[in-house]
């Protein structure tokens, strides 16, 4: 009897203890955590993150957003991260304070063609964008993809994207070949495990996906009915899905970020609008419709 | 006799039933593995990761460099322990069993193993041959018990016996045992065939997926009052009935809302008046869950205090880390708390009671919802403190609760002491009788 008494007192003196000190630590880190939170919440910086295809660096874009500058005036900075195979992220260019809208070109090392290197390179965006997200307090951004840029985006948002506070609202695939250079009667391996997994597709997220046509087949290098099949994908899954032709001058697969039909289409149509007051994001709908 | 003699009798005479007995056993055999997987687990995935309570706390991530190396290294000590509990279950329950009518079969322990793991094994797969491991961890500790007890009847019933006590064994009887036990190793194996085959249908069929998008598509709704309360009464009497590790609440359920509500309070800057206040992951993590399910850390401090006997404090104490943090499957095993009739009551009504309490509470406008996330495995009875953004009458209203729950379970541990003090008395009654 001597004895329970004895661990009695001892475990209330420990359980007191614990408690009593992690729950010290446990209320400065719920202030702490309410306050990023809080953050990001009011932050109004909606940046546009681009994902060049195979072979491409990180300047794949530099034109295209010299062009979007000259023709919006809005000064859009840009930020080049690069992700070695090792796992280190170097930074390169800057976003200028008070930048709302600035792009943010997410290239890789391994920037090779492949099922899967495409799902390396998707890791690999996933740990820029946790880095990018922990760094820029945004609550929502734009995702660019050119090519193979496009699948990465497909595979991370299947299989990596799932924020609580942080939510992809446009998406933009210039060219991307969903089913490689395959005829659609031969699926490739990927199209079926993109088709598989796409229930995980952000639901309130717009898609444009457009295709480079120079003949009525290809775009130089991908079949048009590649780059169509994004709607097996992503249609009557995600919120809109908006299909775009591009021909012409230009149309040719490298060339497309240069196009002047595809500036406009992301000026319009991925691009906040100016003037506009911003929307806040609801996060109710991250990932989920009320609709 | 009083009516809790009687009581008494009735409890005495369950826990002697063949299979309780062998379950039981095995619960404790297992303990220590179990024990030491659960304290892996929490180095883990509280300490060792950042988005776990201590390891978010502490800021792990700042000043440890190389983390997520111990964080995978401590995860796999408690992949092959809690992980890989229901084959292990399989094999001690057929020893015991064949031990239990007072054999020997070398070869039970391994044949109910294989078959367990013959019937939820499975290359046969939709996507690729990814092999499914939850059939194998604590979960399914139960079934496991349950194959690993009817393999040990079929060995007991037509295998044959020997007794390997005697250290002058040759390796030539083992081998004459192994011979005449080829028969039941054959006949079980080929039923664990045929069950597989079964699962493999069901797989190819889809069966389970569709039956899994079901589930996620009703908790992909929305909530009401009465099923926050069918989901801890289901967690509990599933955990009591073994399945050791049966229902989380993570914040993937019912997200809409949790979302909505964090909305809300973010930009607001207030969690008054959310829209969803009483949401199945605030009110039974925050309320239900002291110390895993079943408040399990109440049941501990309750050992603790008042029962008698050396084994059961000697298992409340060892398993106080893991349940402080939420892990219970240490103190439910070496405490005998599952299948055990003398738990169900406050087991499965304890939790039910504390969120009855909390969302009064919270209704009066006493406590705010807890609307904030907060990491994993963050001690139950701080789950409250933190959801409501650090407020302190959320942690002393836990505390109220624990001690309340705490006094709850004080009788009927002094119950389950007078079953265990009988059953010991009648063991030793029986070997006097043998002498």
């Amino acid at each position: 009897m001597q004895k329970i008494k004895l661990q009695r007192r001892w475990l209330v003196l420990v359980l007191l203890l614990v408690t009593g000190c992690l729950a010290i630590l446990a209320a400065h880190w719920a202030n702490q955590n309410i306050e990023l939170m809080e953050n990001r919440q009011r932050s109004v910086m909606s940046p546009v993150i681009m994902i060049p295809g195979s072979s491409a660096t990180v300047n794949r874009f530099d034109s295209l957003v010299r062009k979007l500058n000259r023709v919006d005036h809005r000064n859009h900075s840009l930020l080049k991260v690069k992700v070695y195979n090792n796992g280190q992220i170097t930074y390169s260019g800057k976003i200028q304070p008070r930048d709302r809208e600035p792009f943010i070109v997410v290239g890789f090392q391994n920037n090779h063609d492949g099922y899967q290197n495409i799902k390396l390179q998707a890791r690999m965006f996933n740990k820029a964008f946790k880095q990018l997200k922990s760094r820029y307090a945004f609550n929502n951004f734009k995702g660019i993809g050119h090519s193979n840029g496009g699948l990465v985006y497909t595979y991370f948002l299947e299989h990596y994207f799932n924020e609580r506070q942080i939510r992809i609202t446009r998406l933009l695939t210039i060219a991307s070949p969903y089913n490689f250079a395959e005829p659609l009667n031969r699926k490739t391996e990927m199209l079926s495990d993109f088709e598989d997994a796409r229930d995980q597709l952000p639901k309130n997220l717009s898609v444009y996906a457009v295709v480079g046509s120079e003949n009525y087949i290809e775009d130089g290098l991908v079949p048009v009915s590649s780059a169509e099949a994004g709607k097996y994908i992503y249609q009557g899954v995600v919120k809109h899905y908006t299909q775009i032709t591009v021909t012409g001058k230009l149309a040719q697969h490298s060339a497309l970020p240069q196009n002047k039909q595809v500036i406009d289409i992301i000026q319009q149509y991925i691009l906040n609008r100016p003037h506009h007051r911003q929307v806040r994001p609801n996060l109710s709908t991250n990932n989920y419709s009320d609709e | 006799m009083t009516r809790t003699d009687h009581l008494i009798d009735k409890l005495v005479s369950f826990r002697q039933l063949s299979f309780i007995q062998i379950v039981q056993r095995t619960m404790l055999t297992l303990f220590p593995i179990v024990l030491i997987g659960s304290i892996a687990g929490i180095l883990s995935a509280v300490f060792l990761s950042p988005t776990g309570f201590l390891g978010s706390t502490f800021h792990i991530k700042h000043w440890l460099t190389g983390y997520r190396f111990w964080r995978n290294i401590f995860g796999d000590i408690n992949v092959v322990t809690v992980g890989f509990v229901a084959p292990y279950a399989a094999y001690v329950s057929a020893q015991l069993t064949a031990r239990q009518s007072k054999g020997e079969i070398p070869t039970v322990g391994i044949s109910a193993m294989a078959c367990y793991v013959l019937i939820f094994y499975h290359s046969v797969q939709q996507n690729g041959n990814i092999i499914d491991m939850r059939y194998y961890t604590a979960n399914w500790f139960i079934i496991g018990v349950l194959v690993g007890y009817l393999v040990g009847r079929f060995f007991v019933r037509f295998g044959r016996r020997i007794v390997l006590n005697d250290v002058q064994l040759k390796n030539n009887d083992i081998l004459q045992s192994t011979f005449a036990n080829f028969m039941p190793i054959l006949v079980t194996l080929t039923v664990a065939f045929f069950l597989h085959l079964g699962y493999a249908i069901v797989r190819q069929l889809g069966i389970d997926d569709a039956f899994n998008q079901c589930v996620l598509e009703i908790l992909n709704n929305h909530s009401n009052y009465a099923m926050t309360m069918l989901i801890s009464f289901l967690a509990t009497v599933l955990t009591w009935l073994g399945f050791a590790e049966s229902i989380n609440i993570s914040n993937e359920m019912f997200r809409s809302e949790i979302f909505a509500n964090l909305n809300y309070a973010l930009t607001h800057k207030t969690n008054v008046n959310v829209p969803y206040p009483f949401t199945p992951a605030a009110l039974y993590n925050g309320f239900g869950l002291f110390g895993g399910v079943g408040i399990g850390l109440a049941l501990l401090i309750a050992i603790i205090w008042v029962s008698h006997h050396h084994n059961q404090r000697a298992v409340a104490q060892a398993s106080l880390l893991p349940v402080f943090f939420n892990t219970n499957l240490p103190l439910t095993m070496g405490a005998v708390v599952m299948l055990n009739p003398i738990y169900l009551l406050p087991f499965v009504f304890l939790p039910l009671f504390n969120m009855l309490v909390a969302s009064g509470l919270i209704m009066l406008h006493v406590l705010p919802p807890l609307v904030y996330p907060s990491p994993v495995g963050t001690p139950g009875i701080l789950v409250s403190l933190i959801g409501t953004g650090g407020d302190w009458l959320a942690l002393f209203w836990s505390v109220l609760l624990l001690i309340v729950d705490v006094l709850v379970y004080i009788p009927f541990v002094k119950l389950a002491d007078r079953v265990e003090d009988r059953l010991i008395d009648e063991r030793t009654g029986e070997q006097h009788a043998k002498d």
